[in-house]
């Protein structure tokens, strides 16, 4: 039987199939995506830019954090829109940096600040702006409320068709604990890198919300004594030892403690005595070596930034405003991924100003340079204008025998 | 419906309805297999819904900087600001803002290694008074290689400065000439007296259109390389002269042939080396210059990947842009920050631009943090490039997963899985000819489960299906027919597969598109309410439940003249068996990439996702073929296909 007689039967067939196979080829690359519908945008008041920092505004918590998400979503097409808002009242900063624990993949979305009592009209702005795709893996759920709020809040994303899920706890270490469990169930796993925070120093603890925000670790809380029950149990649950960083020093999280939460897992402390320090700590620590696994299906664990060279972005955000810090944390999610230094409202402290000039770029050439860039978290009445310029000039790239005398 | 599936049908109560309802389903199986994939195609290109009225705070994103000025002035005293606040400058330039290729020339005082301000001045439009006072404010100390001026006057409308200036205590030096060609080729000389481009390299721009001028001009704001300027079929007269002065120049036209011609490039050659820079669309024009690089002697920015170590920054512009909101903006690029220049449309992205920006964005290996990261300053407001631009630019430069290249890059993953796709349709069409003109006796559901088998296996569908009846040719259709043990396990395999498979990935599809669910669970079986559990476990389910009381039926009651029920009672455990080995392998493969292997779980609507369940069809395979084995050897059940 010859070729031409066996295409016989299949040659129409054939043919078609190939013609809408060549037609749907052309279509698409002929088809120009319209990803330019995002016309009229509305012309804020400037604001303070400088070559290597720019600073993201907002007059109290609610601006800020819209701010925030505004940098991290443009949302002019479905592709850079978040999955969902994390709806976090406004009055406590443990439960923001619980929050955090929610931002990372596959949620992916921006920390929101809201009243208990109601959303205010900047946010409910923010999240029409943001129109929040859905999580998949939650049944599209389009916003996460973190902590107690009253029915007409439900009722208003209810009225804006924004499906939601609440978490809810009796204190903040149990709302630790719950989230982590979301966290666990999407991933059928918990993951073993954990930190730990004293819930009364905030200066210790909101800049662990960049690495929560960039790699998925939890943050749970001790108190000044003890171990409280939900932090306990949260660490339990872990499949083997966890591996445990402490935000603290030994006057922050004491040595009594410390060995409690041995009986968890493997602790170390960032290294660092006063705040400021322990951010720039943070920053520069890494912590690699085994998690779990065989040869065919290794984890490795890798906590902490470990960032000693140039060529990184930092969140700079000041401590007396805990509030206005945990939002930033996405902003090492998506983007110039980096950690975040505390800053006073008037003076770089100088354990970061050590810092940012070890990790200062210095001229390479035209064609292969690195560049650091900064985030100036809130108004110049929590970070000043002076201190941006400073941090502009700690960040930028230093240049041989320029002519520019300062 | 061929004759002998109608002779058939009737031994089941309510035989027919079972049948059509079986038809319908599979018919709707292979369709939907056939379209979801493309949803993935559909979810690239579409843009979603967006609301009428943009509300923001700011206008910056992650990787972009908006300069917002409405115009030239403003842009100037941004710029000047940032970049010599507290700034001691040797001397000051001064340039007309009524002639281009003088306020271009003059960039290069702004470069490397003088790093002077550069101020465009119009005399009609800006305030004498604010320059002055600026001017005073920086008190430069003078240059000696400008007999120790402090201020240099570029072009005639500057004029109108000197006697403030010097009334101030400034002493000027002026450079003019009503020739424009002698007046940059005076610039040029001044730049060389003063130490500029000791490297010898040389711009040369046409005399007609800014636009493609203008990428020169960050290039110059970094490494002060002078300019001249020619006619497009003319060296005049002062450009010769200048010329002449270096015989070994490294010249570098930066001119699309409808700018500078042939003929005025092959001329220059008398005066050095000369490579011409030049794209006839402006767009590509700067991406063209952006990219350039000649290795000997250093010249040009080589945003390629050969430098994909390196961070970049980038300023945008409209081509229609005003040409001194750019020499306004550029010297923003000639101090510790530096890069090229780039065009585009006011309200969308020029297709050079984007493919660039899409090349030079950065992968990451390790860690997103782990950089380099890239960075584009947007010049002028929202009227002048518009904020979905911007939106766009920020999106395409953002750090992307080396391994899956993001939402919409196609990584080689995905590539795979197109070409797998194509295949797979192919060998389904293939199949169904082959089916439909050769093997005429198969049975309505033998064909469908085939069409199925090719469509969740693809290539190893179609080689399945030459090996069960190669040499067989008519006597399939007799149902027992002498084929090795092997390919009876194969045959055996693939008819759970064809209907099983296509089950569990239209559902897994279905679920993840309508969202899945999740349930927040205390103890050691809190997996079970993981959105990934609950996904396996109702697509298992739902499989199972389709081949036990439906398609095996169905498929078996030409064969086995048994009522339905003793069918389904007699064959549940054998289906079982063969389900559970098959599910085995496929959704532990599915489970393995999509949450180990791959750094973000793919949404159903990414070709990643569909690669993953190709891939993990395979595997699936594997494993229901082992488990097939001893049900076949057992006698416990039959290659049908």
């Amino acid at each position: 039987m010859n070729f031409n007689r066996r295409m016989n039967h299949v040659r129409w067939g054939l043919g078609a199939v190939t013609a809408l196979a060549v037609l749907l080829l052309l279509a698409v690359l002929f088809y120009r995506p319209d990803y330019y519908t995002a016309e009229n945008v509305t012309n804020p008041a400037p604001v303070q830019i400088t070559q290597n920092t720019t600073r993201v505004p907002g007059k109290d918590v609610f601006q800020v954090s819209a701010s925030i998400a505004q940098i991290v979503y443009p949302a002019t097409f479905a592709d850079n829109k978040p999955n969902a808002v994390i709806l976090v009242p406004q009055g406590d900063w443990r439960r923001a940096l619980v929050a955090a624990n929610v931002i990372h993949f596959p949620v992916d979305a921006p920390i929101l600040f809201i009243k208990e009592n109601e959303i205010p009209e900047i946010i409910k702005q923010e999240i029409k702006r943001l129109d929040p795709e859905g999580l998949f893996v939650d049944g599209n759920t389009k916003a996460y409320i973190v902590g107690p709020v009253e029915q007409k809040v439900k009722d208003e994303l209810r009225g804006m068709k924004i499906k939601f899920r609440q978490f809810d706890a009796a204190n903040v270490y149990e709302l630790a604990a719950l989230i982590d469990q979301f966290r666990a169930t999407i991933n059928s796993d918990h993951t073993d890198m954990v930190m730990i925070a004293n819930d009364n120093t905030p200066e210790f603890s909101i800049f662990s919300a960049s690495w929560t925000a960039h790699a998925g670790s939890p943050t749970f809380f001790v108190s000044n004594n003890e171990v409280p029950e939900a932090t306990k149990r949260a660490l339990k649950r872990r499949a083997q030892d966890a591996f445990i960083y402490l935000l603290g020093s030994e006057d922050v999280i004491s040595a009594a403690i410390a060995d409690e939460l041995a009986r968890y897992g493997h602790v170390q402390r960032i290294p660092g005595t006063d705040a400021f320090g322990m951010s720039t700590g943070f920053a520069g620590y890494a912590d690699f070596g085994p998690n779990f696994g065989y040869w065919v299906a290794k984890t490795i664990r890798m906590f902490g930034w470990g960032i000693a060279e140039a060529g990184h972005n930092f969140i700079l955000v000041n401590p007396a405003q805990p509030e206005m810090a945990v939002p930033a944390g996405i902003l090492s999610h998506r983007g110039k991924h980096g950690p975040m230094l505390l800053v006073q409202e008037n003076a770089i402290p100088e354990p970061v100003v050590r810092y940012l000039k070890i990790v200062q770029p210095t001229y390479l050439s035209s064609q292969e340079q690195l560049f650091n860039f900064g985030w100036i978290i809130g108004s110049p009445f929590v970070i000043g204008e002076q201190v941006q310029i400073q941090a502009d000039k700690l960040l930028q790239v230093k240049m041989p025998d320029s002519k520019n005398k300062e | 419906m061929s004759k002998h599936s109608v002779r058939v049908a009737g031994h089941y109560k309510n035989g027919d309805i079972m049948k059509r309802f079986g038809l319908y389903l599979s018919l709707a199986l292979i369709l939907f297999l056939i379209l979801a994939p493309l949803v993935a195609v559909k979810e690239a290109f579409s843009t979603g819904k967006i609301p009428w009225v943009i509300e923001r705070l700011h206008l910056n994103t992650g990787n972009t900087t908006r300069l917002a000025e409405q115009d030239w002035h403003s842009m100037q005293r941004f710029v000047l600001k940032q970049r010599y606040d507290g700034v001691k400058p040797d001397a000051v330039v001064v340039v007309d803002a009524d002639a281009w290729p003088l306020a271009l020339a003059c960039q290069s005082f702004s470069g490397e290694p003088l790093n002077l301000p550069v101020i465009l001045f119009d005399p009609t439009e800006t305030s004498i008074n604010e320059v002055v006072t600026g001017i005073n404010t920086w008190s430069p100390s003078g240059l000696n290689e400008f007999d120790g001026a402090d201020v240099l006057l570029v072009g005639e409308n500057t004029l109108s400065l000197e006697n403030e200036l010097q009334q101030e205590g400034h002493s000027t030096l002026v450079l003019s000439s009503p020739d424009i060609f002698a007046a940059v080729a005076v610039v040029r000389d001044t730049l060389l007296k003063a130490g500029a481009s000791k490297s010898r390299d040389l711009l040369v721009v046409g005399d007609d259109n800014v636009k493609y001028a203008l990428p020169a001009a960050a290039w110059m704001a970094r490494r002060g390389t002078p300019v001249l300027l020619v006619e497009r079929d003319k060296i005049s007269d002062a450009t010769r002269k200048a010329l002449d002065e270096i015989t070994s120049n490294n010249i570098y036209v930066l001119a699309p042939p409808s700018q500078v011609s042939n003929s005025v490039v092959n001329e220059l050659q008398k005066w050095g080396q000369v490579t011409r820079i030049g794209e006839e669309d402006p767009a590509a024009h700067a991406v063209f210059f952006a990219r350039f690089y000649d290795a000997t002697n250093r010249f040009g920015w080589q945003a390629t990947q050969d430098t994909a170590e390196a961070a970049r920054h980038f300023l945008l512009g409209s081509t229609n842009e005003d040409w001194r909101m750019f020499l306004a903006g550029v010297q923003l690029f000639s101090g510790p920050n530096f890069g090229p220049l780039l065009y585009t449309s006011a309200d969308r992205l020029s297709a050079q631009t984007e493919k660039f920006l899409w090349s030079t964005t950065p992968d990451w290996w390790v860690t997103p943090a782990e950089g380099p990261f890239n960075h584009t300053w947007i010049l002028g407001e929202p009227s002048h490039v518009s904020y979905a631009v911007q939106g766009r630019v920020d999106f395409i430069q953002e750090l992307r997963d080396y391994l899956d290249q993001g939402d919409q890059g196609i990584s080689g993953i995905d590539a795979l899985a197109l070409v797998w796709f194509a295949l797979a349709l192919a060998c389904a069409a293939w199949t169904w000819f082959h089916l439909s003109t050769r093997l005429t006796q198969a049975g309505p559901f033998m064909k469908l489960s085939w069409m199925l088998v090719m469509l969740v296996l693809g290539p190893i569908g179609l080689w399945s299906y030459y090996v069960c009846y190669r040499g067989y040719n008519h006597q399939v259709a007799m149902g027992e027919f002498p084929r090795p043990l092997w390919v009876q396990v194969l045959s055996a395999t693939l008819g759970t597969v064809g209907f099983g498979m296509s089950t569990m990935v239209t559902v897994a599809f279905l679920l993840a598109y309508f969202g899945l669910p999740l349930f927040i669970l205390e103890g050691p079986l809190f997996w079970l309410g993981s959105p990934m559990t609950q996904s396996i476990l109702w697509s298992y389910l739902a499989a199972l439940a389709v081949n036990i009381f439906i398609f095996v039926p169905l498929m078996l009651r030409s064969k086995e003249p048994s009522a339905y029920r003793d069918t389904v009672r007699d064959n549940a455990l054998t289906v079982f068996f063969s389900m559970t080995a098959i599910s085995i392998g496929m959704m532990g493969a599915m489970w393995l990439m999509q949450m180990r292997g791959l750094t973000v779980m793919p949404e159903e609507e990414n070709l990643t996702w569909w690669a993953t369940v190709w891939g993990a069809n395979i595997i699936g395979l594997i494993t229901g073929y082992i488990g097939n084995w001893p049900l076949v050897v057992r006698g416990r059940k039959i290659g049908t296909m």
